[in-house]
């Protein structure tokens, strides 16, 4: 990246652009005082792009807000906070929205929702730019909307927030903070809310301003890979404190700090993990056959609204799933996967389709057989928060699995087996009486767990299990996944959007586009060689957390996952492939087995060698 | 744009209204004869048989209903029986009364609650602040009736200087005005309070900071924009409120309106002039509720685009 | 030291109006059951030789303690026979709103379709009207009866509780726990009782607080305007109502209930807006 040359030794003897000494982030409780950031000292170079990465709580975010005067009024603040040398106020007055610009996590949430969009840039523009009238400001507004990559910016003017995606939210809040040139950017958490291929667009485009423009910007992510791909120095912080300072390459390959190393451990690495996997051997008689599922929702039909185009969430989707194995079905927002994962677990009817277990078609039983069939396939749920009855000791929900399905014997044995259970989940009976805000959450997801396994099934859905959690908490918990799945002989149906945690845990992998499965491999071939167009880009947009992999080229994908609602014809992905030909806007490409494969299926027109 | 919300609305108001009258009849039907119902206990054989000749009382119960409908569209509810007028007549001689202390205490009722409601949420937890939330409590704990009864003690009883009631004087609405607007208040105060709290925390207020925008800007161009949208849903049920809020104070005050002339004629059972003011009151609050809707449509852009979605 | 700041702790968590409130509060729970020994006369009792007697601090005698009304009858004994059916009617009014309506409103989660639609739709219609005007029809065509009257109290209301169950139910159907005790195989009663009603009570609660003030307030206004409780039972709103004849020469008579009236729905407003707050910190 030509950036580093901001950054290197000739620049050290540039005064640094923001100087924060001491800052010291204090709430008055009554529990006690809390300092929320104690101490943290840390400076930004002129045209650099500072890391700022951490674990929820380590008072990233509090920071860069203390900075712009924008704390927690309760918040008391102290430190030396300094901007090009002079002493930055309370209020950030002066700096705030001038020099110094930010954005934030929901970007959709940080603009007025009932004005428009052209209106907001104007407001914006009239307060540092009172030089340009109505029609500059206009013709300013919409070169802004050109610059962060909006398509169509003089349509966008006229668009309300709610009328576009957040992507396109985030970009119209970048523009929004550059309007004023500032010479600082804070980002804070920008790209979390996002998809991944849309995250990958948004970083690149703060990476060219920064470059066009010059002006430093702080990344504050809770993301290493993030790190690794766009910093040029690193600033970890722990529990309001920061604990290591380095330039990015040097924090990757000699991290000072236990806790960076920790947290590096405890990434998953693509390729590197992907390669461990060796491809399962196909067993004849699979587990769970899923045949030509389909899930169609009518759009909210109510009194007086016209039936429209029914949604199609899932539009059919077949696999197999062995004793024993892992596939890992992926994709981004809106995709259907959640829908698949529901499905199968019986949470939700299916509009068509077949769902074979241990040899049975669940479909065609009658409920009572069905019951005990489904004893055997459990699901666990992504936010181990949500997925436990508040008021309920552990105890208590973990039991109700067998009193729900009269098994388990007397209220000694109960409780015996329920011990047991959360034994092998590495939990000690301490935690029987606690109640689930009485724990944490990777307690909770073990509990979770727990409650699934107390029936002995044969199989579990993991719908995002992990997502929740904190990389460390992440990494023990998919350690236990593995060992359980060992000792059980479990076969898992996981559920994900994160491409990196799949690599480390799927034997095979199933990339859900709209509804869609266009490529099923196995792991280690499908992160050695992805070969539909949507695959590649996906994984091209995967931060990889090592910042030796910078030069990699990225496949930049256009536009933003569409609506279901909206399927086109032909080939759903053809809008935004790079390779795209006539066929494809006219036929349905058929998941197949290309004719130079290696065992993977690919549902693309090109791949299979037609024109 | 959002036609086709509109009309969704419109055919619910309709639907709520059709509701109303329908239930009204399965009232009038399921009380007993609706002829002495309406005609009353001393009505002769043959003004009963009339009648129900000219209801169609004598036909099938869906004919009953038609022609009910039928006789309601053309404002025949009944002759009142104590003085043997048509009740829309009856009616309509109080009106003008009613609306006139109804829109007096409604206006008092935003000018006193809306401003109260904003300076208390921009000056949250401090002494304006608390002084505006226990004024609504209060307002809205001490129920409309003892406070006329409370006014007339002081105001009229010992110091003379309005008088107890009746329409005569024009300072006579003075004290109903102020009865029916202080229970509101109290709502809407705490009702706008809320809402600009609520608009206070959504995080775009912190993001027009941060692109460098001053707080009385926020406030004016941002946050009462957002907090106007919620709070113009509550005017439905303050219209709500002030019905039943006119009803109370026009019998306390002896204010010549529908408010009194329903209680009296609920007590003394002349059943065409009640029928007559409830599906008056019913549809103008649908009416009014409808309205709402509207401007609710107009004012927030999420719901048209809503309604764009539909199609 | 470490007391005064348990007593700090303790006044934060319960301010003195809060304390205050639930005593009231308490003592109205309390001469509602045992209003008849407490009472110092028979509430009906008319005393002639003693009529309009002015309370004890405002020259009366302690007999009558806050005087008597134009028949001779005692205010106190009045007063407390009154809260004793005021809050009973409108406690029993509260109890069938809410349960009505969380049933309608659960069913309506539960079948969804046709059935919601119809429970929404008399949502929609019964919120569009005033609701004293509703009773008020119903009053005018069926006569006026003690159970009639509690039955159309009750009717009070129970929209918010539907709308409310409704609403939740289904959004909590859609939260984790819920999915995760279907996906272990419970039955619907299981789970709308088991988990879904105990993890929404606190909210109908904390409505039914709330609320309860609107319903004394319904009940006194219809017995204030001759439409409610019919002599010889009393309500503070019939005490209301008679005393107003008496403003110019017995204040007493109209103004002790009034007082007592907006005292309880003071205190009932005020508790049930601090346990809302404390449930949900985000509302304060």
């Amino acid at each position: 990246m030509s950036a580093s040359a901001f950054t290197m030794p000739a620049a050290r003897a540039v005064p640094p652009l923001l100087s924060v000494i001491g800052l010291t982030i204090r709430f008055h409780t009554p529990e006690g005082v809390v300092d929320a950031v104690s101490g943290v000292d840390l400076e930004v170079r002129p045209g650099e792009m500072l890391g700022l990465v951490g674990e929820s709580g380590s008072g990233k975010s509090a920071s860069c807000l203390a900075i712009m005067g924008l704390q927690d009024p309760r918040a008391e603040i102290s430190g030396d906070l300094r901007f090009q040398g002079s002493a930055i106020q309370a209020d950030a007055a002066g700096l705030r929205g001038r020099s110094i610009g930010m954005i934030f996590q929901e970007p959709r949430a940080s603009l007025d929702p009932v004005r428009r969009i052209g209106s907001q840039l104007r407001e914006v523009l009239a307060l540092h730019r009172p030089d340009l009238d109505a029609r500059a400001a206009l013709a300013e507004a919409a070169g802004l909307l050109r610059r962060v990559g909006l398509p169509a910016p003089e349509r966008q003017l006229a668009a309300y927030p709610h009328e576009i995606s957040g992507g396109m939210a985030q970009r119209v809040a970048i523009a929004l903070a550059i309007a004023s040139g500032p010479k600082l950017l804070l980002a804070d958490e920008p790209t979390t809310a996002l998809d991944v291929t849309v995250q990958a667009q948004v970083l690149e485009l703060l990476a060219r301003l920064r470059d066009e423009t010059g002006m430093a910007v702080v990344l504050v992510t809770h993301d290493l890979g993030i790190v690794a791909q766009y910093a040029d120095r690193v600033v970890v912080m722990r529990r309001g404190r920061v604990v290591e300072q380095a330039p990015v390459h040097e924090l990757f390959a000699r991290p000072a700090h236990d806790y960076t190393r920790q947290l590096l451990a405890a990434l998953p690495r693509s390729e590197a993990a992907a390669a461990d996997h060796a491809p399962a051997p196909q067993l004849p008689q699979p587990l769970l056959r899923v045949d030509g599922l389909t899930r169609h929702f009518a759009q909210r039909r109510a009194m007086f609204r016209r039936p429209t185009a029914a949604l199609r969430a899932v539009d059919g989707v077949s696999f197999t799933i062995a004793a024993g194995e892992t596939l890992a079905v992926v994709g981004e927002s809106g995709c259907g996967k959640s829908t698949i994962a529901l499905m199968v677990a019986g949470l939700l009817g299916m509009t068509s389709g077949k769902i074979g277990f241990a040899g049975h078609d669940l479909g065609a039983m009658a409920p009572k057989q069905r019951r005990i069939l489904r004893r055997e396939l459990q699901i666990v749920l992504q936010d181990p928060g949500e997925a436990l009855d508040p008021r309920l000791s552990v105890f208590t929900q973990v039991e109700e699995a067998l009193l729900i399905h009269r098994i388990g014997g007397a209220s000694a044995q109960r409780r015996e087996t329920v011990v047991r259970t959360l034994a092998a989940v590495g939990l000690d009976s301490w935690v029987l009486d606690r109640r689930p805000h009485e724990i944490s959450g990777g307690q909770r997801q073990r509990v979770s767990l727990a409650r699934a396994l107390v029936l002995q099934p044969r199989m579990l859905v993991l719908d995002e299990p992990t997502s929740a959690l904190d990389v460390s908490i992440q990494a023990q918990v998919i350690e236990l996944l593995g060992r359980l799945q060992r000792e059980r002989n479990l076969a898992y149906l996981f559920i994900s959007h994160d491409l990196r945690l799949v690599s480390r845990v799927a034997d095979r992998v199933a990339v859900v586009y709209l509804g869609r499965i266009v490529e099923t491999a196995d792991t280690a071939r499908l992160f050695a060689a992805p070969r539909h167009p949507y695959t590649q880009a996906l994984l091209s947009a995967v931060p990889e957390p090592d910042p030796e992999q910078r030069g990699r080229a990225r496949i930049l994908l256009p536009g933003e996952p569409p609506s279901p609602a909206a399927i086109i014809t032909g080939c759903r992905f053809r809008q935004r492939c790079a390779i795209a030909r006539p066929v494809c806007a006219v036929e349905d490409p058929q998941l197949a087995a290309p004719p130079d494969g290696a065992g993977e299926q690919v549902a693309c027109h090109v791949v299979q060698g037609r024109s | 744009m959002g036609g086709m919300l509109i009309l969704r609305k419109l055919l619910r108001a309709l639907l709520t209204l059709w509701i109303v009258v329908t239930l009204t009849f399965v009232v009038l039907r399921s009380s007993g004869d609706p002829a002495i119902v309406i005609l009353g206990t001393d009505a002769t054989p043959q003004m009963i048989a009339q009648f129900h000749h000219a209801w169609g009382l004598d036909r099938p119960l869906p004919v009953q209903y038609a022609s009910y409908i039928a006789h309601i569209l053309h404002g025949d509810f009944g002759d009142s029986f104590l003085d043997g007028r048509p009740a829309l007549t009856v009616v309509a001689e109080r009106l003008p009364n009613s609306l006139e202390l109804a829109s007096l205490g409604f206006v008092l009722m935003l000018a006193i609650g809306i401003p109260a409601g904003v300076f208390a949420a921009l000056h949250r937890g401090r002494m304006l602040d608390r002084l505006v939330v226990t004024g609504a409590v209060l307002g809205h704990s001490v129920p409309s009736f003892f406070l006329a009864i409370l006014l007339i003690l002081l105001l009229s009883v010992r110091w003379h200087v309005l008088p107890s009631g009746g329409a005569d004087s024009p300072s006579a609405i003075i004290m109903p005005a102020i009865t029916i607007a202080a229970g509101g208040a109290g709502v809407i105060a705490r009702f706008t309070r809320a809402a600009m709290l609520d608009a206070l925390r959504q995080p775009f207020v912190r993001a027009m900071l941060a692109r460098g925008m001053d707080w009385p800007r926020t406030i004016r161009a941002h946050v009462m924009p957002n907090a106007a949208i919620p709070t113009l849903t509550m005017i439905g049920f303050l219209l709500g409120g002030l019905v039943a809020g006119s009803i109370i104070t026009e019998t306390v005050f002896a204010w010549p309106g529908i408010g009194r002339l329903i209680i009296t004629s609920v007590a003394r059972r002349d059943l065409a002039v009640v029928q007559c003011i409830v599906l008056l009151i019913a549809t103008t609050m649908v009416l009014a509720n409808l309205t709402v809707d509207l401007l609710y449509v107009l004012l927030d852009p999420r719901m048209r685009g809503a309604a764009k979605e539909d199609r | 030291m470490s007391a005064s700041a348990a007593g700090r702790a303790i006044r934060r968590r319960w301010p003195s109006v809060i304390v205050l409130a639930f005593i009231w509060v308490a003592l109205c729970l309390l001469v509602t059951a045992f209003a008849t020994q407490l009472s110092p006369h028979d509430y009906q009792a008319m005393d002639l030789r003693a009529r309009l007697a002015p309370p004890a601090m405002f020259g009366g005698t302690w007999n009558h303690m806050l005087g008597t009304d134009e028949l001779g009858r005692d205010v106190l004994s009045r007063l407390l026979a009154s809260i004793r059916v005021s809050l009973l009617v409108a406690l029993a009014g509260t109890i069938i709103g809410s349960t009505l309506g969380t049933a309608l409103g659960f069913l309506a989660a539960h079948f969804r379709g046709w059935f919601d639609d119809a429970v929404m739709m008399l949502v929609d219609a019964q919120a569009a009207i005033p609701f004293i005007i509703v009773a008020l029809t119903v009053i005018a065509f069926f006569g006026n009866t003690l159970t009639l009257f509690v039955v159309v109290v009750g009717l009070y209301g129970w929209q918010t509780y539907a709308r409310l169950a409704r609403g939740m139910a289904m959004s909590i159907t859609r939260r984790g726990y819920i999915n995760a005790v279907v996906a272990l195989g419970a039955q619907p009663m299981r789970v709308y009782l088991r988990h879904i009603l105990p993890n929404i009570a606190g909210v109908l609660i904390v409505n039914a607080t709330i609320g309860f003030p609107e319903v004394i307030l319904l009940e006194t206004a219809l017995s204030f305007l001759g439409l409610g409780i019919q002599p010889p039972l009393s309500s503070l709103g019939n005490m209301l109502s008679y005393g107003r004849s008496y403003l110019g020469n017995a204040w007493w008579i109209a103004v002790l209930p009034g007082v007592v009236l907006s005292l309880t729905t003071l205190a009932v407003s005020l508790i049930g807006d601090w346990v809302r707050d404390r449930l949900d910190p985000t509302l304060r």
